[in-house]
């Protein structure tokens, strides 16, 4: 992150410069979106030690970790309505 | 009897908050290092109406929150697991070994360590080294030059770019700002040297004592309160070279658990028995020493010879203060010794500089065995041990220290003279003055912030945690683009749930410095998510 990356800083210079325009204030907000996405990003990285790993190795633990979860969730999806569904007629 | 303000004064949940009057009152100083001579004497007035006991123990260690432990248990976990598989590769002659190898392995010799370099080093430690150990290229003032150095193999080596970082410096044991190259004291110890030349090519016992030594001991005993003192050239072989000359086989030694390794190492080589007690808890070390005297030695059940209580003034990974007036009642009524390694806290404690003593107001012969260093007030290197005629008589034949090194040099000798005789003057009062400001400001302002920070209120060590290792090497990473430089310490030195950032404030700050990096560490404290106190609300600097 450069020093024109930063939030304030930017801020400041759109304000000064573009005082009055619609589409720019909405530039800010897409702007001010992906920062939100970048910074958490960074909280999944620093919560998981993964800052402190080689690129690859954040690879192999991202796509681990989204197979196992996609996996989970799949699962979920499919079976869980129908288990459900035979529990409740199970105990009535 | 002490236990009822032992008894109040537990260690872990006595909070003051700082009265708002008082706060207004600093903020309105004025922003230059030595303030002028009205403002300084107003504060020495508040100063005085404010000592009363329990104003000068308030200290206060948060808990760990909860989500923070079980993160940094996840983060080591990870790092656990990728080390694993990372020597895995290594072993299996996947990737290339970096570390250091054992050469014979391969003749057939028995190996010569356990384990070259441990897991921990190779895997996790190695990956952050860059934030670690950083070399400089100045003098370490309030600002000083960072050599660059860039890694191109994720921190196995480095190369040197050329360039200097002009960076603050908040990590320097420079509390009274004497760490500089111009001013009386370099003009004396330039002198000095050419005088006296550099070494004197001898120990102290034989033909290395020379006047300026002398003259170094009588102006510290002097500066202290007490009959006599030594100086020695190594803080840390002060310690651990003469505690065997006052402690040996026979003795018990009752030791703070957070006590720094050259006391520990000086007591396992003393060969006396040693027992520690929970950190700054009164209550605990009664018990043990009624139990000691009761008892006696584990073993053969014959009284203890003596017992040393050994603590530290101002601890420097907790920035607590050792309860010194419980200590000197507990020490009189069970009849035991009691060592005081004030290496933090002599000149940035206290009125006068005179360290703890002088901070509680108490009567120096009290201590038994007053032990300091010149290194990180005085600006200069070496310690000292003072207290009794006879105790330093003793010492002076007895320990190896003297009898073994080759004497202090002369320059660095008359670096701590000019420093001593520079604090009796109204400019010193001044540094003192300067620096216990600069402390309350800045810890005042970190944990009205919300964030944690561990000790007294006075001390001028300031260790703020950050409990994961990730957040760790962000911090000091993002503080150094800042223009920052300050020191982070994790596992080995601190429990490993409790990494932390260790600020250390200096008489050389200026009111503008110091607000230069609180701005840094409030905008990477909301980056990064820092702010874990549950006692005191968060808020950003800007709202203060």
């Amino acid at each position: 992150m450069t020093l024109n990356d930063h939030p304030t800083f930017l801020r400041h210079k759109l304000s000064y410069t573009y005082k009055n325009c619609h589409w720019k204030t909405m530039l800010s907000y897409i702007r001010r979106f992906f920062k939100f996405i970048h910074w958490l990003y960074l909280q999944y990285l620093l919560n998981t030690a993964l800052y402190m790993l080689e690129p690859w190795e954040r690879l192999l633990f991202s796509t681990l970790l989204f197979a196992i979860l996609s996996t989970a969730l799949y699962s979920a999806l499919v079976f869980l309505p129908h288990h459900v569904r035979s529990m409740i007629q199970f105990y009535s | 009897m002490l236990a009822s303000s032992s008894s109040k004064l537990s260690h872990a949940t006595l909070v003051h908050r700082y009265p708002p009057s008082k706060l207004h009152s600093e903020e309105e100083m004025s922003d230059t290092v030595f303030s002028s001579d009205e403002n300084e004497m107003n504060y020495k007035r508040e100063n005085v109406t404010h000592k009363d006991d329990e104003n000068l123990q308030c200290e206060e260690f948060e808990e760990t929150p909860l989500y923070a432990a079980i993160l940094t248990y996840l983060s080591y976990a990870i790092l656990c697991l990728f080390g694993w598989l990372r020597d895995f590769l290594r072993n299996s002659n996947i990737e290339k070994k970096r570390g250091a190898v054992d050469p014979n392995a391969a003749l057939g010799f028995v190996p010569l360590y356990q384990s070259y370099e441990s897991f921990y080093t190779r895997n996790m430690y190695t990956r952050v080294r860059d934030i670690f150990n950083r070399p400089i290229a100045s003098v370490p003032g309030a600002q000083f030059e960072l050599t660059e150095r860039i890694s191109d193999d994720y921190n196995w080596t480095y190369r040197y770019t050329g360039k200097t970082i002009n960076a603050i410096n908040l990590g320097s044991y420079n509390y009274l700002g004497f760490a500089e190259k111009s001013g009386p004291c370099a003009t004396d110890a330039i002198n000095a040297l050419k005088t006296y030349g550099v070494s004197s090519c001898n120990t102290r016992i034989e033909l290395g004592t020379q006047r300026y030594h002398v003259e170094l001991e009588q102006l510290l005993a002097n500066f202290l309160h007490v009959e006599s003192s030594i100086a020695f050239g190594m803080g840390f072989a002060t310690n651990a070279l003469n505690i065997p000359a006052v402690a040996s086989k026979g003795d018990l030694i009752l030791s703070d658990e957070m006590n720094h390794i050259s006391l520990i190492l000086g007591m396992r080589l003393s060969g006396a028995s040693y027992q520690t007690f929970a950190h700054n808890d009164m209550k605990d070390l009664e018990a043990k020493l009624r139990a000691a005297i009761v008892h006696g030695h584990p073993r053969t059940q014959r009284p203890w010879k003596k017992i040393i209580i050994v603590v530290e003034g101002v601890y420097s990974m907790e920035g607590s203060i050792c309860r010194l007036p419980e200590l000197i009642a507990l020490k009189k009524k069970y009849k035991a010794y009691l060592y005081m390694d004030e290496a933090h806290s002599v000149g940035a404690m206290g009125k006068n500089g005179r360290g703890i003593m002088d901070y509680f107001g108490i009567d120096a012969n009290d201590v038994d065995i007053l032990m300091g260093t010149f290194t990180k007030s005085f600006g200069s290197a070496g310690g000292y041990i003072a207290g009794k005629k006879s105790l330093i008589d003793h010492i002076r034949v007895n320990s190896h220290a003297n009898t073994y090194a080759s004497s202090m040099s002369a320059p660095v000798v008359q670096q701590i003279i000019s420093s001593l005789q520079l604090l009796k003057r109204p400019e010193g009062q001044k540094r003192i003055c300067q620096l216990a400001d600069n402390t309350r400001y800045f810890r005042q302002k970190l944990v009205d912030m919300g964030f944690i920070v561990y000790g007294n209120k006075n001390s001028p060590v300031v260790p703020m945690l950050i409990y994961m290792p990730a957040r760790v090497t962000r911090f000091n990473r993002e503080m150094l683009r800042r223009g920052i430089a300050v020191v982070t310490v994790g596992f080995p030195a601190t429990k490993l749930l409790d990494a932390r950032v260790r600020f250390c404030i200096s008489a050389a700050h200026t009111r503008q410095m110091l607000d230069t990096a609180l701005m840094a560490i409030d905008e990477i404290g909301t980056d990064i998510s820092l702010r874990y106190s549950t006692r005191h609300q968060s808020r950003r600097l800007r709202e203060l």
